[in-house]
C-alpha cells in the first residue's frame, strides 16, 4: 500500500497530470457554473482517453468530475437552480440566502465544506481500501432498496407543515417516474404511444424546468433582483461576507464531519448514487442540529454546509462500486468507466492489486482537485455573488439560454424542450399554490432503483430480509426518520396554529413557506 | 474591473500549467498500461490477473469444500477428447476497391459513428472503441466523431443510422432486439436486411457459455434435483436468459430474479450470494471480474448453451477431463421440440449483438473500402486488446454480413408457431416502433 501510494504520487505529480489539470480548471471550473453543462467536456475528454496515458486520462477525468461537482452550488445558490443532480438541497437554504444578500456567505461556507468534505471522502475510501470489495458484499438488494426508501423519506422531514403535499408531489414522481420501458416486466409503461417517453422522463428537463422556470418567471414578473436585502454589501464586493461563510463553516465542524461521512458511505452503495445522499445529510442536519427544525429553509447557513460536505465527499464513495465492481456509482462514473476500458484497464480486483497505485492516484486526485479548486471559488466569490444583483432583464434571457442549451444538449432530443416547457408549468403551478417541487425530484431520481431493489428484494429474500441486521439497522433508520417526520409535523402543525391566532397574514404566509421547502 | 479578474484567472491556470511543465518530474518511463490481450495472444491460455496466479491449481474455499476434490455434477461425462475452443476462423479481408482513392474521398472529412446508448454506455464504449482503432485505416484528416442520440431503446439511433446519407461518413451499431423485430415482425421502416450494409459484427460469438451454480448452494444438478432446490438467477430482463427462461416455464428448478441493471450488478449479486447461479461463469467475465471464485472452487459448472467451455478453463475450474452436458441432455427436463427450435433461434440471435451497418444506397468502392477496413479492424491487435478488456475476449470472433442475414433468415422462414414462440421467448414482441 505504501509503495502504491509513493508510485501514485509520483505519477500524479509528474509533468502530465499537472499540465491536466491546469488545462482542465479553468474549463471545468466554467462548465460548472454552465447549467447542466458538465457532460459534454466529459465526453470530449472520452474521444481523447484512448490516445493518453493511463495517468493522464484517468486522473485528468477525476479531476475534472471533482472541480465540476465543486462549482455546483453556484448556480443553486445564485438562482436558485440545480447545476444537475446534485446540490438540489443546497437550493432549500442557499437560494433564500441569496435574497438576502447573503450569497458571499453561502458559497463561503460551502467551499469550506465542500474542501473538507472531500477530504474526508478521500481518507475514507484510503482507509477502507483494502476490505471495500469485503465491505461490500455485506449489503444486498433488500438493503439498498432501503436506502433508496430513505432517500425519499426525507420528503416527509423536508416538508414538514405540509408533510400530506410532500407526500402526494413525491407519489405522483414516482407515478411518472414509471413511464417508458420496465426492464422487469419487458414491457413499456403508459407512455401513450409517444416513442420519447420510451426510455422513461429524463431528469435534467424535469429538474431544470421545476426550478429554473418558476425562478426566473418571478423574477421578471417581480422585475426585482435576486438579492433583495445588503445590495451595497453585494456590489461592494469586500468579500466579507464570504469570510463570514468561511468561519460559520469552521464552527460546524462535527456536522460536516457527519455530512462528509453520509455521503461517502452511501456513495459506496452500488448503483445508489448522489441523490439520496445529499437529501439524507440534508435532512440528517435538519433533525439533529438545534433549532434547525424551526430556522431550515429561511436561509439557514448548516443548510448549505450539509448537502454540499456530502456533495464532495461522495466523488471519493462512488468510486468504489466503480473500480472495484464495475458498477458506475453516478452519472460521470459511467463515463469514467468507459474510459478506464478506453485506456486499457481493466476494472474490478486488478483496480486493488495490479493497478493500486493508478486506484491510489485517482483518491489523491479527489484531494488535490478540491485544493485547488476551493480556493479559487472562493478568490472569485464576491464577483460571483454579484449575479445576484443583476437586473432581470438582463439576467433572465441570459440563464434562459443557458439552460435550454443545457437541456438540449442533454440527449439532442426536441423532445426534452417540450418536457422541460411541461415541467415548467407544472412548476410554475406548485409555487404558485405552494406545493413542494423537491419530493418529485427526488422521487423521479431514485423511482427506478428503488422499484429495481424492492422487487429484487422480495424475490430473492421473501420474508428472510428481516432476518439480516445489515437489513434491520436500516429498517431502523427508516422507522426513526419517519417517527420524526411525524413528530415534526406535529410540531409544525402547533407553531402555526399559534401563529395564525396570534398574526392571521403571517400565518397566511407562513403555511406558503412551510408548503414550499425549495425556494 | 471584471475583466481583469477573469484574465488572473487564466494568469493562475498559465501558472499553474508553468510550474508543472518546468517543475514535475519527466514523465514515468512507459506507464505500465495493462494489456491482457498480449499475454492473450501470446500464450494459448488467457489467464486471470497475475497475482492470482500465484498457486497453480485452484484451490477449493476452505469452508466450502465438504470433499477434497470437487466432484463433477451428476450430469457431466467424462471427454473422450479434449473440447476445442471455438474460435471462428479469421476472415479473408475484402480487398479494397481497386482505383479507389481512399485519401482523395476520406481525406479531411469527418465519419460519425451513431450510437443508441448515452456516453459511457456498452454500445457508446464499443463505438469508440471502433474509433480508436479504425482511425488508422482512413487518411490522417479523417475525423471520427461518436454521435449519442439514446432513445426508444436504441431505436432512435438506428433510424438516425437508416436516414443517413449514403455517402459512407455514417455508420453506427444495431442491437440485436431490432434485428430480431425486424426479422420476426418488419414494422420498422427502411431496415431492410437485403438493401443496407452489413458491415459485420465483432461481437459474433459461437462462444462457449456455460451454466454454473455456487458451491455453497449445490455441488451437483443432482442435488439440486434431489433437494427439491430453486436455483435463483439474477438477469436484466426477460427475453435475456432465454434458456433459463424455458427450463423454468418446463418445470426446471429455476427462479429468474429479473431487474439487474447488467453484468456487473449480476455477478456482485452471486459474489454476495443473492443468487444461486450465473451463465457469466466464462473465462472473460468470471475470471476477468472475480478470479477469487475461480482460486475458491465456487463454480460448479452445470450445463452449457451453444458452446462447451474448452478443456484448460475447465480445468481451472476445478474440472479437468469433465466434459459439460447441453442443457437440453439435463436429466429432468423435457422439451417440446417445436419449442426447443424457437429457443435455438433465439439463442443464435443473442449472437448478433453490435452489428456496425451503414444505410442503403451507398456506392460500391465505398462499401468495399469500408467492408476492406472493416474486415482488417476486427482482427486488429489494437482492437481485440481493447474488446478484451471491455469483456470481449478471444472466444468472440467476426459475424460477416452472411452470418448475420443467415441468422435473420432462419428467423423470417422459420414456421409461424416457432415465430409465434420464439417472439414471445425473445420478448421483442413488447417493443414500440412507431
Amino acid at each position: 500500500m505504501w509503495e502504491a501510494s509513493i508510485s501514485a504520487a509520483e505519477h500524479l505529480f509528474s509533468r502530465g497530470p499537472l499540465i491536466a489539470f491546469a488545462i482542465i480548471t479553468p474549463i471545468a471550473l466554467f462548465n460548472g457554473v454552465m447549467i447542466a453543462g458538465g457532460v459534454p467536456v466529459f465526453i470530449l475528454l472520452l474521444s481523447f482517453a484512448a490516445q493518453l496515458d493511463p495517468f493522464i486520462a484517468l486522473p485528468a477525468a477525476v479531476f475534472y468530475a471533482a472541480a465540476n461537482d465543486a462549482t455546483e452550488p453556484i448556480p443553486s445558490i445564485l438562482i436558485g437552480v440545480p447545476g444537475s443532480r446534485g446540490s438540489q438541497a443546497t437550493i432549500i437554504d442557499g437560494y433564500p440566502m441569496s435574497r438576502q444578500g447573503r450569497a458571499g456567505e453561502a458559497l463561503g461556507a460551502v467551499y469550506v465544506s465542500s474542501l473538507i468534505g472531500g477530504i474526508v471522502g478521500a481518507v475514507l475510501l484510503m482507509s477502507v481500501l483494502p476490505v471495500a470489495r469485503e465491505l461490500l458484499k455485506l449489503f444486498g438488494a433488500a438493503e439498498f432498496f432501503l436506502l433508496t426508501l430513505l432517500g425519499i423519506m426525507t420528503v416527509a422531514l423536508l416538508s414538514s407543515g405540509a408533510m400530506v403535499k410532500g407526500l402526494l408531489t413525491a407519489a405522483f414522481g414516482l407515478a411518472i417516474a414509471l413511464i417508458g420501458f420496465s426492464p422487469i416486466g419487458g414491457v413499456v409503461r403508459a407512455n401513450m404511444g409517444i416513442g420519447y417517453l420510451w426510455d422513461g422522463l429524463p431528469i435534467v428537463p424535469m429538474l431544470l424546468g421545476l426550478f429554473a422556470i418558476p425562478e426566473l418567471a418571478n423574477l421578471v414578473v417581480s422585475n426585482t433582483t435576486i438579492a433583495t436585502e445588503r445590495l451595497d454589501e453585494v456590489l461592494s464586493g469586500s468579500g466579507e461576507g464570504v469570510k463570514k461563510g468561511m468561519k460559520e463553516a469552521t464552527r460546524h465542524k462535527w456536522l460536516i464531519t457527519r455530512s462528509s461521512l453520509i455521503g461517502a458511505a452511501v456513495g459506496m452503495m452500488p448503483g445508489l448514487g448522489a441523490v439520496p445522499a445529499h437529501w439524507i445529510a440534508y435532512a440528517q442536519a435538519r433533525q439533529t442540529e438545534p433549532g434547525a427544525v424551526e430556522s431550515f429553509g429561511t436561509g439557514d447557513i448548516r443548510g448549505v454546509i450539509a448537502p454540499e460536505a456530502s456533495n464532495n465527499a461522495i466523488d471519493g464513495g462512488v468510486l468504489v462500486p466503480t473500480l472495484f465492481f464495475s458498477i458506475p456509482g453516478s452519472p460521470n462514473m459511467v463515463l469514467i468507466l468507459a474510459m478506464l476500458i478506453l485506456v486499457g484497464i481493466q476494472p474490478g480486483p486488478p483496480m486493488l492489486n495490479k493497478h493500486l497505485d493508478l486506484t491510489i492516484s485517482l483518491v489523491w486526485t479527489i484531494v488535490l482537485a478540491n485544493i485547488i479548486v476551493v480556493p479559487i471559488v472562493l478568490r472569485f466569490a464576491p464577483l460571483i455573488a454579484r449575479v445576484t444583483v443583476i437586473p432581470p432583464n438582463i439576467l433572465f434571457p441570459l440563464v434562459m439560454a443557458i439552460i435550454v442549451i443545457g437541456v438540449y444538449q442533454s440527449s439532442q432530443s426536441v423532445g426534452d424542450l417540450w418536457l422541460f416547457a411541461a415541467a415548467g408549468v407544472l412548476g410554475l403551478f406548485m409555487k404558485a399554490y405552494g406545493w413542494p417541487r423537491p419530493p418529485i425530484v427526488i422521487a423521479i431520481a431514485l423511482a427506478n432503483e428503488t422499484e429495481k431493489w424492492l422487487w429484487i428484494a422480495t424475490n430473492t429474500y421473501g420474508w428472510e430480509m428481516f432476518t439480516r441486521w445489515q437489513f434491520l439497522n436500516i429498517l431502523a433508520l427508516v422507522v426513526i426518520a419517519a417517527v420524526i417526520g411525524l413528530r415534526t409535523q406535529q410540531s409544525a402543525s402547533r407553531i402555526r396554529a399559534a401563529e395564525e391566532a396570534e398574526h392571521p397574514d403571517a400565518a397566511a404566509e407562513a403555511e406558503r413557506r412551510a408548503g414550499e421547502p425549495s425556494p | 474591473m471584471h475583466i481583469h479578474r477573469y484574465l488572473a484567472l487564466g494568469a493562475l491556470a498559465a501558472i499553474l500549467a508553468l510550474f508543472a511543465a518546468c517543475g514535475g518530474d519527466d514523465p514515468e518511463p512507459a506507464a505500465p498500461t495493462p494489456t491482457p490481450a498480449d499475454t492473450m495472444m501470446e500464450a494459448p491460455t488467457p489467464t486471470p490477473a497475475d497475482t492470482m496466479m500465484e498457486e497453480p491449481t485452484p484451490a477449493p474455499g476452505d469452508t466450502m469444500m465438504e470433499e477434497p476434490t470437487p466432484t463433477p455434477g451428476d450430469a457431466m461425462m467424462e471427454a473422450p477428447t479434449p473440447t476445442p475452443v471455438v474460435v471462428r476462423p479469421t476472415p479473408t479481408p475484402v480487398p479494397p476497391p481497386a482505383g479507389f482513392d481512399a485519401e482523395e474521398y476520406f481525406g479531411g472529412r469527418t465519419i460519425r459513428i451513431i450510437t443508441g446508448t448515452s456516453p459511457g454506455g456498452g454500445y457508446d464504449t464499443f463505438s469508440r472503441i471502433v474509433a480508436a482503432a479504425g482511425k488508422k485505416y482512413f487518411p490522417d484528416s479523417t475525423r471520427f466523431i461518436v454521435q449519442n442520440l439514446p432513445g426508444a431503446g436504441q431505436l432512435r439511433g438506428l433510424r438516425a443510422v437508416l436516414s443517413a446519407e449514403p455517402d459512407g461518413l455514417t455508420i453506427g451499431p444495431v442491437h440485436q432486439r431490432w434485428w430480431t423485430r425486424q426479422a420476426l415482425v418488419g414494422d420498422i421502416e427502411g431496415f431492410d436486411f437485403d438493401r443496407i450494409h452489413i458491415l459485420g459484427s465483432p461481437t459474433y460469438a459461437v462462444n462457449p457459455d456455460g451454466f454454473c451454480i455456487d458451491r455453497n448452494f449445490a455441488s451437483s444438478w443432482q442435488e439440486v434435483l434431489d433437494k427439491g432446490l430453486t436455483i435463483r438467477v439474477g438477469s436484466v430482463g426477460p427475453g435475456n436468459e432465454p434458456a433459463i427462461e424455458f427450463m423454468q416455464e418446463n418445470g426446471g428448478p429455476f427462479r429468474l430474479i429479473y431487474g439487474y441493471g447488467g453484468t456487473s450488478e449480476i455477478m456482485a449479486s452471486f459474489d454476495r450470494g443473492e443468487t444461486d447461479g450465473t451463465d457469466r461463469c466464462s473465462r472473460s467475465t468470471a475470471g476477468r471480474l472475480f478470479p477469487e471464485w475461480i482460486e475458491q472452487g465456487r463454480l460448479v459448472p452445470i450445463y452449457y448453451q451453444t458452446a462447451p467451455y474448452d478443456d484448460e478453463w475447465m480445468a481451472e475450474l476445478g474440472y479437468p477431463g469433465v466434459q459439460l452436458p447441453s442443457f437440453r441432455d439435463l436429466p429432468g427436463l423435457t422439451f417440446n421440440p417445436a419449442q426447443a427450435e424457437a429457443l435455438d433461434l433465439n439463442l443464435l440471435t443473442d449472437e448478433i449483438s453490435r452489428v456496425f451497418i451503414m444505410p442503403e444506397g451507398i456506392p460500391d468502392d465505398v462499401a468495399q473500402y469500408w467492408q476492406s477496413v472493416f474486415d482488417q479492424l476486427v482482427v486488429d491487435q489494437e482492437f481485440r486488446e481493447l474488446t478484451t478488456i471491455a469483456g470481449y475476449d478471444e472466444s468472440y470472433g467476426y459475424g460477416t454480413a452472411e452470418d448475420i442475414l443467415g441468422i435473420v433468415n432462419r428467423l423470417r422462414n422459420a414456421s409461424p408457431e416457432t415465430r409465434a414462440e420464439a417472439l414471445r421467448l425473445s420478448g421483442v414482441d413488447q417493443l414500440q416502433v412507431n
